[in-house]
């Protein structure tokens, strides 16, 4: 069973991706900060990471899988941004973090893309 | 005394005077050496002549006889020898000076020993004169040879030369013409030809001549000091004689009808003289200065005022076109060019056209970079030492004197005059004031260029601070528009997602699971259309946001409440950092803040740039310290008369150390604050633009700072009731 993690600080596009990602049939917990995030990679030690870059805090989203490879080692994550691939590429790529995602994506773009984490990709 | 013997003395005389006077002046210089050996050979000859009209017995007269003719015989080496030297030829005419010396001392031989002429007898009443013999008619076939052949190289080198080259030539020449004319009226005599030669006295005149040509032309390098000295001091002696006179009239008007003794009547012009000599010595000097040099006057009083205009003016333009407006009035040169160096200090080029680049390193540029000293083709290029390259290159330009600009022993760059207009030649005189010119010149301009970098340079620094704004904010303005669109697209897509899901499952549904499920399915869609509603409306007010900034309210300067910009300011922060809400924003503004003159755009920038150095600073901190809770305290507030609104701006940053703090207080451009001197910086280039637009409303920047605690930004805005000169500004 997946465990999915999706870390959003705008609720607007939160919970909605919960709610979709639940009506798929996965196990799908949703954090608005990164506090909350490793609150909840604690508990339930998913295995799946969206993770949006800007949180509107000091820390940024790869910052938090970063944090999160310590107690999850073996998960797979995936970024998203508003401010386009370019930007960051690189340095998602040197985290291990292979897929990046840009907004706005339509919500198949997004099961997409959870399901070619969950293969391992 | 006879009149032949006046003119031997008189001859003399100033022969004497004004070789030695020559040979004072540039005792080193063989031009002047040349020209004192010339005069003493006509004075020996003048001597001579002297005597032996005055000689009373034939012996005498026949000595004196041959000390004349010894004289105008070695005259005519030293005239070629004066020549030669004065036409720089005396390389190449060595050999026929040296033969001409060998013959001519041949003839003084012949003269001693009584084989030029025979015997000496009275002669018209005019003193004893020879009878020649063969020798004396060879003699004077060689005279006239020597002579004419001087006078040869002195019209070739006339023609070759110009200006006032060209003129001291031709004074010179005529001069020589008098002389030997004025010395060959006596030929006649020798035989028996009743031709007084009264005309003797015309070498005088060709001494007359020669000192003219010295005062005017500056003939063998010499000017000023004979012209003021001389004059000077002719009037001195002119006007203190007349008033010394006078006082002694007094003397003896006091003895002879007050009855006082010879030396108590002195005391009186004694006193007179003692307290009247210094006051008349000031009175001459100035007149001399006014009236007998007028020019130099002047000049010297165009000159100061340029100078003290010139010193203090920052604009390159008019610098230029107030030396060129003060040399038309004082020199009439038919033509000015200014060339300076270009911002690479590569080259030369015309500040007029900026065309005709002039190498650094060659040609004239060389020449004046090693010389540091005015250059001259005015004696059309007779001078050796000029190339023929570098006089073509003054003449390209139409000009025949090139002023260099020299700055700390660097050549920044010349001058190109062409001729007067007067066809007059450029005197020392010109010289040394284009000198002093040239030098003022050369400071005025570098002030002149580095106003203008520093103008370019802070220009380019707003630029780039407007586009490191304009970046910064795009990154924000993309991040919040996206997410607005997100925002919009996922609670849609899910809506379509259940809505398929739904009619998917209708058909299989009994009516009561059909009717649930269309509740479901409704309630979800009024929240899905709810939400993109609400975000949609979101990203209009962003996008009306920018367009505040685009186009601020009340644009360009009018009355505005001071405070007004601080929101729209703090709002565009919002935009450009996503974490921005994570500072606590403290405001504190007064409610009775007078109204002031100002630009709401440069006020939504000042704001911008105080807050955004404000959460720099306390992102600094964060690293650090991440516990810290960033604040920014804003409060606006006036003075009790309402003349001063006083901005405040304090954050709990990570501060500015103390030699930073110093720097930016006094404008130090590109102070950075961060430790790292990483590519962002806490108080670097935007103070700059901050001081900019704070100078904009006549308004006053202070810090004050801790390090590790924070730092305040001072604004005072003096209120202004009317409008400020908005030309003078951005």
């Amino acid at each position: 069973m997946n465990t999915i993690l999706l870390v959003e600080d705008e609720a607007d596009i939160r919970e909605p991706c919960v709610e979709f990602l639940k009506m798929m049939g996965h196990d799908v917990y949703g954090a608005q900060s990164s506090k909350e995030a490793f609150e909840l990679i604690q508990k339930y030690k998913p295995n799946i990471l969206i993770l949006d870059l800007n949180l509107k805090e000091k820390l940024t989203g790869l910052d938090v899988y970063k944090k999160a490879l310590e107690l999850v080692p073996n998960a797979k994550a995936a970024i998203v941004t508003g401010l386009g691939e370019g930007k960051i590429a690189e340095e998602c790529a040197a985290a291990g973090v292979k897929i990046i995602l840009e907004k706005p994506m339509a919500i198949e773009k997004f099961q997409e893309t959870v399901e070619r984490l969950i293969k391992g990709e | 005394m006879s009149f032949l013997a006046f003119t031997g003395l008189i001859n003399t005389l100033t022969c004497i005077v004004l070789g030695f006077f020559v040979l004072i002046k540039h005792p080193k210089s063989l031009q002047n050496l040349s020209y004192f050996i010339l005069n003493a050979t006509v004075a020996l000859y003048s001597l001579g002549y002297f005597f032996w009209q005055l000689s009373i017995d034939v012996t005498p007269a026949t000595f004196w006889f041959k000390v004349l003719v010894t004289g105008f015989i070695l005259l005519n080496s030293a005239y070629l020898f004066f020549v030669f030297v004065f036409l720089n030829m005396i390389k190449e005419r060595w050999r026929i000076l040296i033969g001409s010396l060998i013959i001519n001392i041949f003839f003084v031989c012949l003269n001693l020993s009584d084989m030029f002429y025979r015997n000496l007898s009275p002669r018209f009443g005019l003193g004893f004169w020879p009878t020649p013999t063969i020798f004396f008619n060879v003699y004077l076939f060689v005279w006239f040879s020597q002579c004419f052949y001087g006078f040869y190289w002195l019209l070739v080198g006339q023609s070759l030369s110009s200006g006032r080259r060209k003129e001291q030539i031709k004074y010179f020449t005529l001069s020589a013409v008098v002389g030997f004319f004025g010395g060959a009226t006596n030929w006649p005599m020798w035989y028996g030809i009743n031709l007084p030669p009264y005309l003797n006295i015309l070498i005088s005149l060709y001494i007359a001549i020669v000192a003219y040509a010295i005062i005017r032309h500056n003939l063998m390098d010499i000017e000023v000091i004979v012209k003021k000295t001389a004059v000077f001091a002719g009037l001195f002696i002119f006007v203190y004689g007349v008033f010394t006179v006078v006082t002694i009239l007094g003397q003896e008007l006091f003895r002879n009808t007050l009855g006082w003794n010879q030396w108590f009547a002195m005391v009186p012009t004694v006193i007179v003289i003692i307290f009247a000599t210094k006051p008349l010595e000031t009175v001459l000097t100035n007149v001399t200065e006014k009236f007998l040099f007028q020019k130099k006057y002047d000049y010297k009083q165009i000159l100061q005022a340029f100078i003290d205009e010139v010193i203090t003016e920052l604009n390159l333009e008019n610098i230029v076109k107030g030396t060129e407006d003060l040399l038309a009035k004082t020199l009439h040169p038919k033509s000015f060019e200014i060339f300076l160096l270009n911002r690479e200090g590569s080259q030369f080029a015309s500040y007029r056209t900026g065309a005709f680049a002039l190498k650094l390193d060659a040609g004239l540029a060389a020449e004046l970079k090693r010389k540091k000293e005015i250059v001259s083709i005015e004696d059309g290029g007779s001078d050796p030492s000029k190339n023929t390259g570098l006089v073509a290159e003054i003449k390209q330009f139409g000009a025949v004197i090139a002023v260099p600009l020299v700055l700390q022993n660097e050549l920044s760059g010349f001058m190109l005059l062409g001729a007067k207009k007067s066809d007059e030649s450029y005197s020392k005189e010109d010289f040394e004031v284009l000198m002093d010119l040239a030098k003022t010149e050369a400071v005025a301009i570098k002030n002149a260029r580095f106003v203008e970098e520093l103008n370019l340079a802070q220009a380019e620094l707003l630029r780039a601070e407007t586009m490191k704004q304009v970046a910064s904010m795009a990154d924000g303005l993309s991040h919040q528009f996206n997410n607005r669109f997100q925002a919009i697209s996922t609670p849609l897509g899910l809506l379509n997602f259940m809505i398929t899901k739904t009619m998917a499952e209708l058909p299989s549904a009994s009516s009561e699971e059909k009717l649930k499920k269309m509740e479901d399915v409704l309630a979800k869609i009024k929240d899905g259309v709810s939400k993109a509603s609400a975000n949609a409306v979101r990203g209009g007010e962003i996008a009306k946001g920018l367009l505040k900034y685009s186009r601020p309210e009340k644009a360009g300067y009018q009355m505005q409440d001071i405070a007004k910009a601080l929101n729209l300011g703090l709002e565009l922060l919002e935009y450009k950092h996503a974490d921005f809400s994570q500072i606590e924003i403290k405001k504190d503004i007064a409610q009775d803040l007078p109204q002031t003159w100002a630009n709401m755009s440069y006020l939504q920038d000042m704001y911008q740039i105080v807050i955004d150095n404000a959460y720099d600073a306390i992102k600094q901190r964060l690293e650090d310290e991440p516990g810290l809770k960033g604040t920014v305290g804003v409060r606006i507030s006036a003075n009790q008369l309402k003349n001063l609104i006083l901005i405040e701006v304090q954050d709990n940053g990570m501060g500015m150390r103390p030699d930073i703090l110093e720097k930016v207080r006094n404008a130090v451009p590109y102070v950075t604050t961060k430790a790292s001197s990483s590519e962002k910086s806490g108080y670097g280039a935007g103070v700059q633009v901050l001081r900019r637009l704070v100078g904009f409303h006549d308004g006053r920047l202070d810090y004050e700072s801790n390090w590790g605690q924070g730092t305040k930004t001072i604004i005072e805005i003096p209120v202004k009731l009317q409008p400020i000169d908005t030309e003078a500004r951005l």
